[in-house]
């Protein structure tokens, strides 16, 4: 069926009338609910901390959050890189204190010939 | 909660969400506070939308009761109790519409009452139509008929709309406009029978 613009008014009107429509909750319905919330209602001290919102939560919340864990990120590739190629003031000071230090390379000279290009001098 | 703040003094100003958690925390008031304040607006969603007394207190009931449920794990900050009570309102009008439309109850199924005093015919009539509105939302797809019903019905804005239905304000604008039109052409088939063209 083609649609009016006098359909459209007749429903504009109809929606104006249902928006007024109000129906107070009668006693009994007040009744039923409460007695519901009454039911369903935990005891007090018996609600369970919220669950956290990612598995990892706890692991982050141990040392406190995400702020805490870059800086040990930080400190862990600090010493990472001190122990790989560790600074000249670095071993002149083990030097100092234990008397003695020890090289250790961990690409043998012996081996990194192989990989030299035998036309190349 | 309920011995963090002062509910008695001016329980208005405390939050619904507040009220939820201390109904959560084992507060007997909080239920009571939280149900004066929620259930008129909840029943009054519902009866706009079904245009049934009956039915309309079976859905506040339902509402309410996912209320309670929900309380243990309610969050605070992340949703509004208004909102979400609307949501659930809506579906589960909705879900009524749905059964209402498959079992096929029509203009002429509905009994007539036998007041016959001066005006009682009027009061029909505007029942009548009340009544054809709403059977007219359940021939609506279900989110066109919700977003018609909380645009024209309870008179809220776009935004406000996109926040319950978890959609665009733009996608709103679409679903109401389309379900208006959708609306307007079911009821235009029954103007003789609800009475406009005496009007």
């Amino acid at each position: 069926m083609m649609m009016t613009e006098r359909d459209m008014n007749d429903l504009d009107q109809l929606l104006n009338a249902a928006q007024r429509t109000a129906v107070p909750a009668s006693d009994d319905l007040m009744a039923r609910v409460l007695a519901d919330a009454a039911a369903l209602q935990p005891a007090p001290g018996t609600i369970k901390p919220q669950q956290r919102a990612s598995r990892i939560g706890w692991l982050r919340d141990l040392i406190g959050g995400w702020p805490a864990w870059s800086g040990v990120l930080a400190a862990g590739l600090t010493g990472l890189w001190v122990g790989v190629a560790p600074p000249a003031g670095v071993e002149s000071f083990a030097a100092t204190m234990i008397g003695t230090t020890q090289s250790v390379t961990f690409l043998p000279e012996t081996d990194l010939m192989l990989f030299e290009d035998p036309t190349d001098g | 909660m309920r011995d963090m703040i002062d509910l008695s003094s001016d329980a208005d100003q405390i939050p619904d969400s507040a009220l939820l958690v201390a109904y959560a925390n084992g507060d007997p008031a909080a239920a009571r506070d939280l149900s004066a304040r929620l259930l008129p607006r909840v029943m009054g969603q519902a009866v706009r939308m079904l245009q049934d007394r009956a039915e309309a207190e079976d859905v506040a009931q339902e509402a309410m009761m996912r209320l309670w449920k929900i309380a243990p794990d309610w969050r605070q900050g992340e949703a509004q109790v208004s909102t979400w009570l609307y949501r659930v309102v809506a579906n589960l009008c909705t879900d009524r519409l749905r059964r209402r439309k498959r079992g096929g109850v029509g203009l002429d199924q509905i009994a007539e009452p036998a007041d016959t005093a001066p005006g009682a015919a009027a009061v029909i009539q505007d029942e009548t139509r009340l009544r054809a509105l709403s059977d007219a939302l359940a021939q609506l797809p279900d989110r066109q008929a919700q977003a018609v019903a909380l645009r024209h019905l309870e008179g809220l804005s776009n935004p406000e709309i996109a926040a319950i239905m978890d959609i665009s304000p733009r996608a709103v604008e679409s679903l109401t406009a389309r379900g208006k039109r959708a609306l307007s052409a079911a009821l235009a088939d029954q103007r003789e029978a609800l009475g406009y063209d005496d009007d």
